[in-house]
């Protein structure tokens, strides 16, 4: 079995956005509007978070795609009172909206703030709703939401797989993200085949992963920038 | 799959969307694509065709479940994008389903409110108005002004106007072309090879960002490449935009001055030792001091640089870092294959040719021509000419008065050129104008005296997808399909290295009432008749670029978009002398173009140096000797006689400061920009504006989602901002998330727009850097209300040599309207809430 | 589901949402004759459901299949004279979809029929006995039977699987 993991070559990443992008396209996130966004509402499941150092004109600022980075040990799933978000057998945190009560604890507990909140139903003007992907359902509002590694596109790629009675390819499942990066930056794979892509990047002395030190063993590597 | 409940909410989201939006318009899903989304299997398709938003070109690969297309890509076999996708791109669908689109073609009525009509009935009357024209020999008084990004759509416009007996056509492009006429006498704006080169200096653009082809730069810089053979970006700007964070190296510069820090650069590469001898003494005219016919010696680059442009004073000239500029010169010098790109805001001012010529000088200094890696010149897309047309059917074939038509320099110009909305808006005795694909009452800095220009045409006819600013001042708004609905092409974007036609196919019949402006100038042409109709004989668009196109398979050049491994077989065959067959006859070679998404061809023509330089010596002019005949033409119309005064004297008609002397003028040099507006107030700020990535074309911020990431990089989104070095923003006592006006006397119409601050490190100090596209007034929709727009308060200046509208040309004050909410800045993304 | 009453109230035309059972029979407009089809006339269930096998829903064969023996009457039924009605006017039948499954859940014909051979009959019943058309499901979609049936079968009851 699979244990899905992701790395993001912070050394090929232009910041261009296309990663926010084509996730809100393929995940059926909604805009939430100027009032919203004002309130710190809007949300991405991939976002580029700006980090920056100095002040003056030689200042640097870095941008780093963060998402939900799918810990082999999520604090997230310890304060679910309801057993809505849980780790599944292939590594994705799973969060499951139709047992999610919107407590918002997983939340909390997230050191990485990668979950959101659907604070109100998600407005969709005029014809915007036919273009949803039909393989992500759409969320109501009161319920926590984040990557979910694109899991409907590893359940597609593992259904082609067993129609054709074999295993999934490393580099067959390409989350919306990756797929749309025109720097490559970020491969996906299967951590437990040391053949894969992703683990041959995770091995990288570049590598690290976010907050190592809390113990909640990410499954999103990061590849250092270079000079 | 789709199942009800989310097919119910699709109703239900959408009815809720038109209560709570209100504008929004009414809720439109087609009864057949319910059915579908219901009842369908759930049988999935892709499909290729070209992103038609912006010039750029992209190729995508859609998504359709049971037709209905969900999801749009990268093609990754697209040779510009190779799999990559902008943000705009993404949002295509958003686009197509946008529900302020135009769905059908609108009249103004009498008293200046717009009714619905047909396009019976509208192209009845445009096309009564054009055998009126025809028919009494005024074809002149017609014009047509476009931005749409395909070559072929070009011909056919310029063929329209040409059989009805007018000159009055104009694109309007990015960059200019004259620096490039006048060094390497070409009219266009050459290729860099971004893809085989190892490091890249971009002068002032935002090569990640910005320029035509930005995800090809990324794509050929970094996505194509393995790790240990990335081209590194050296950015000089006044911006740190992401682009400029990602470069291994920036030079941080004031507004207006890249070319005192590129020459710089020249002087270190110069006095070092370090520059392309070879090339230099080959290819290349003006670089040591010359003798000119009357026994004068001449000024000539290398003593330029070595006397004016020292580190020093090209880094105080820039408010730049000497250092800085040496590390970049040795830099430059001890890479392989470098190569020296120009744009953005380096092109926007008043010395914008002079910078250009600079910037281009470093790589004829480089010896960057003709090499991998380098300046190409793409080849020649060979398409089916075409076919001549009698202008004995009662046109002319030129304008019947010998003029050049109302888009050429008026004959009292110090530039080479006009602007084309500005001639527009200059034009008299037009009776009848056609705008497509472009909205210069919005985005030009002389946009409202356009829209005063457009009222005093008796018929302006726009072909437009949503009612924009330009369309909403026309007599007759035409719906044009969106490039998921339609046919269409794209031609290689500016600056791109080899030469490629990307076909767009419709994946979906038009959700509404609208054509492809193409092919509605067919059936104009059908209607008036005569001279028109025998020069416009297709039927229909596509049948246009099916001809047009099969030139392409008879030439045996090029091949149709292929994976990576047929491409390399291409190149093995091309480079011995080979000519790579397509496959298959006219139809099988159409059906496999729209399948794939286009066709291209890598391969360059070497060691034609009769086709890289066309200047009057056949080599690279440092020295531009027909900047010098026009700088002396000006001079001569001005009264002088002799060769010497006559060009003081054409200088000084520019209202240039020269240094050194005349000579000074026809070489790349440091020009400083003029500004104008606030004086030299201490407070005052050289307003920037800038197109962020979110912005590109003109209606992707017809997508919610677009303006909600709209400023991703600074953290802002549905909102103008305005970038403020910490200690400019110190200085005026402002904050981050402080909401301001920024003020000026400098434009005609109006004064001030709003932005929030927002504080960059990195940002030069005194530069005011704000987004354009936001401030709509008419696209409808969610992006009405949404922001300001900088563009509105510029003055109106120009580029002294090509005449293209500046537009960092204005100084402007902030004054602070409301202090940002106590507890601190919030990020825009948070989540918690 | 009250929103849901109002926007039906405003808009009948809507497709009406059902719960998951019923507890009483749908009336389909045609009453269809699953057992002549298939007993009597040897049709395969693709060969009118055509996507059971390949795609995510099966389909509900419409005029576009049936007209391809019912262009003109084979009987004397008068349920078959409505169906000849409606390929006449090219007229949709407004077939009523009797198993569901919510949004959040992704069921496919594919992955159950065709990779997991699972014959028609243990979801849909006897199908090929039913002279009467389909009013209620044989078998409820609830997340028990579908965990049941998984858990017998040995197919995996991680929740990503299905929720999407």
């Amino acid at each position: 079995m699979a244990r899905w993991g992701m790395a993001i070559d912070l050394d090929r990443c232009t910041g261009c956005g296309n990663c926010m992008a084509a996730c809100h396209q393929e995940n059926n996130l909604a805009a939430v509007g100027p009032e919203q966004t004002e309130q710190s509402r809007a949300f991405h499941w991939i976002r580029l978070v700006r980090e920056v150092s100095g002040s003056d004109a030689h200042a640097t600022v870095r941008y780093t795609p963060t998402l939900c980075v799918q810990c082999d040990d999520p604090p997230c799933v310890k304060v679910c009172p309801v057993h809505a978000t849980y780790l599944s057998e292939e590594g994705i945190v799973g969060q499951i909206y139709a047992r999610c009560i919107g407590c918002r604890y997983c939340m909390a507990a997230c050191p990485y703030n990668a979950k959101v909140f659907n604070w109100y139903e998600p407005e969709w003007p005029g014809e915007l709703k036919k273009k949803s992907n039909p393989d992500v359902s759409l969320r109501s509002h009161g319920v926590v939401e984040k990557c979910t590694f694109c899991h409907h596109r590893v359940n597609h790629a593992r259904e082609q797989a067993r129609a054709e009675d074999r295993e999934i390819r490393d580099g067959e499942v390409v989350p919306a993200c990756a797929e749309s990066c025109p720097a490559q930056a970020i491969v996906f794979g299967d951590l437990d085949d040391p053949e894969s892509m992703v683990s041959a990047r995770a091995r990288s002395p570049r590598a690290y992963r976010p907050h190592e030190d809390l113990g909640t063993r990410p499954k999103v590597f990061y590849l250092e920038e270079q000079e | 799959m789709i199942f009800e409940r989310r097919d119910f909410l699709k109703l239900l989201g959408g009815t809720v969307g038109t209560v709570s939006l209100g504008s929004c318009g009414r809720f439109l899903v087609p009864d057949r694509m319910v059915e579908q989304a219901l009842r369908g299997p759930g049988i999935e398709r892709q499909v290729n065709t070209i992103c038609g938003l912006c010039e750029g070109g992209c190729g995508v690969t859609v998504r359709l479940v049971d037709d209905l297309p969900v999801g749009l890509k990268g093609n990754s076999r697209h040779p510009l994008n190779r799999g990559g996708l902008c943000p705009v791109g993404q949002a295509g669908l958003e686009v197509l389903y946008a529900p302020n689109r135009l769905q059908g073609p609108l009249r103004r009525r009498p008293e200046g409110s717009f009714e619905a009509t047909g396009w019976e009935e509208a192209l009845t009357e445009i096309a009564k108005s054009l055998g009126d024209l025809q028919s009494s020999g005024n074809g002149r008084r017609a014009a047509f002004l476009h931005g749409e990004p395909g070559q072929l759509f070009d011909d056919l416009a310029r063929r329209f106007m040409q059989a009805l007996g007018s000159a009055n056509v104009a694109r309007r492009r990015g960059e200019t072309v004259l620096p490039y006429r006048l060094a390497q006498g070409i009219d266009q704006v050459p290729g860099f090879d971004l893809a085989n080169s190892d490091l890249v200096l971009s002068v002032g653009l935002d090569l990640f960002e910005d320029g035509a082809a930005p995800i090809h730069a990324v794509s050929a810089m970094v996505g194509s490449r393995d790790q240990a053979n990335r081209a590194s970006l050296i950015h000089i700007g006044s911006r740190l935009s992401p682009s400029a964070t990602k470069a291994a190296e920036r030079l941080a510069v004031a507004p207006g001055t890249h070319a005192a820090a590129v020459l710089g650069i020249a002087h270190v590469l110069v006095r070092e030792g370090r520059y392309d001898r070879n090339f230099v003494a080959k290819h290349t005219f003006g670089f040591e001091d010359w003798t000119d016919d009357r026994g004068e010696t001449r000024l000539g680059f290398r003593r330029l640089l070595l006397e004016q442009y020292y580190p020093d004073r090209a880094a105080q000239l820039s408010g730049s870092d000497p250092r800085a500029i040496i590390r970049i010169a040795r830099r430059l010098a001890r890479a392989e294959r470098p190569v020296v790109i120009c744009g953005g805001e380096a092109t926007s001012t008043s010395n914008a040719t002079w910078t250009t010529l600079a910037a281009h000088a470093l790589n004829a200094l480089l010896g960057a021509f003709d090499r991998p890696g380098g300046v190409a010149l793409p080849s020649t897309v060979p398409l089916t000419p075409l076919p001549p047309f009698s202008a004995a059917d009662g046109a002319p074939a030129q304008d019947g008065t010998g003029h050049s038509g109302i888009f050429a320099a008026p004959t009292d110009s110090t530039s080479f050129g006009i602007d084309p909305v500005e001639a527009l808006a200059g034009a008299d005795e037009l009776d009848v104008l056609f705008l497509s694909g472009t909205n210069p009452v919005y985005d030009s800095p002389a946009g409202s005296d356009l829209k005063k220009a457009l009222e005093r045409i008796p018929l302006v006819v726009a072909f437009s997808s949503f009612l924009d600013e330009t369309a909403a001042a026309a007599d007759i708004v035409l719906p044009v399909s969106l490039f998921l609905e339609t046919w269409q092409e794209s031609t290689t974007p500016e600056g791109v290295a080899f030469s490629v036609l990307g076909v767009s196919q419709p994946v979906v019949s038009p959700l509404f009432d609208s054509r492809h402006p193409g092919d509605a100038l067919l059936e104009l042409a059908r209607r008036a008749g005569g001279g028109l109709a025998t020069a416009l004989p297709w039927s229909s668009y596509e049948a246009y670029l099916k001809e047009r196109l099969e030139g392409l398979r008879t030439s045996g050049q090029g091949s149709v978009i292929s994976g990576s491994f047929e491409e390399s077989w291409v190149h093995f065959l091309e480079e011995r002398g080979w000519r790579f067959l397509e496959s298959g006859d006219r139809e099988a070679f159409w059906q496999g173009l729209a399948r794939k998404g286009g066709w291209w061809n890598p391969v360059l023509a070497r060691g034609d140096w009769n086709r890289m330089f066309r200047t009057s010596t056949g080599r690279y002019e440092f020295f531009s000797l027909e900047l010098e005949r026009h700088l002396e033409g000006l001079g001569r119309s001005a009264g002088e006689s002799e060769p010497e005064p006559a060009l003081r004297r054409g200088i000084e008609s520019l209202g240039l400061v020269i240094e050194a002397s005349v000579d000074e003028a026809c070489l790349p040099h440091f020009e400083p920009p003029r500004l104008a507006g606030s004086g030299a107030a201490a407070d005052a700020l050289t307003l920037v504006p800038f197109r962020p990535m979110t912005g590109r074309g003109d209606i992707g911020v017809a997508s919610p989602m677009l303006l909600e990431m709209y400023g991703y990089p600074v953290l802002s989104g549905w909102q103008t901002w305005v970038e403020l070095a910490p200690e400019t923003a110190h200085q005026l006592h402002l904050d981050e998330g402080d909401q301001v006006t920024l003020e000026t006397e400098a434009s005609p119409y109006e004064s001030a727009f709003e932005a929030v601050v927002k504080i960059e490190p990195g940002a030069v100090a005194g530069a005011a850097h704000v987004p354009c596209g936001l401030g709509r007034e008419g696209l409808g929709g969610a992006a009405d209300g949404v922001g300001d727009n900088p563009v509105r308060i510029l003055a109106r200046d120009r580029d002294s040599v090509s005449g293209a509208l500046a537009t960092v040309s204005t100084r402007v004050r902030s004054t602070l309207i409301k202090k940002r909410a106590r507890g601190g800045a919030r990020p825009l993304v948070g989540g918690h809430g | 589901m009250t929103a849901a009453g109002a926007l039906f109230a405003l808009s009948p035309s809507s497709p009406l949402p059902q719960p998951d059972w019923l507890p009483w029979r749908i009336q389909q407009p045609i009453a269809f004759n699953h057992n002549v089809h298939v007993e009597e006339l040897g049709f395969e269930c693709v060969d009118c459901h055509l996507y059971a096998l390949t795609s995510v829903r099966a389909t509900i064969p419409n005029i576009e299949n049936c007209a391809d023996c019912h262009e003109e009457a084979q009987t004397e039924s008068p349920e078959e004279a409505k169906l000849v009605e409606y390929i006449a006017a090219g007229e949709k039948v407004p077939w009523r979809k009797i198993y569901r499954v919510p949004d959040h859940v992704y069921f496919s014909h594919r992955r159950h029929a065709s990779i997991g051979a699972i014959e028609c009959e243990v979801c849909h019943g006897p199908i090929a006995e039913q002279v009467k058309p389909v009013g209620r499901p044989y078998w409820r979609p609830t997340m028990d039977n579908c965990m049941e049936c998984h858990e017998e079968s040995g197919a995996s009851n991680d929740c990503v699987y299905c929720h999407d």
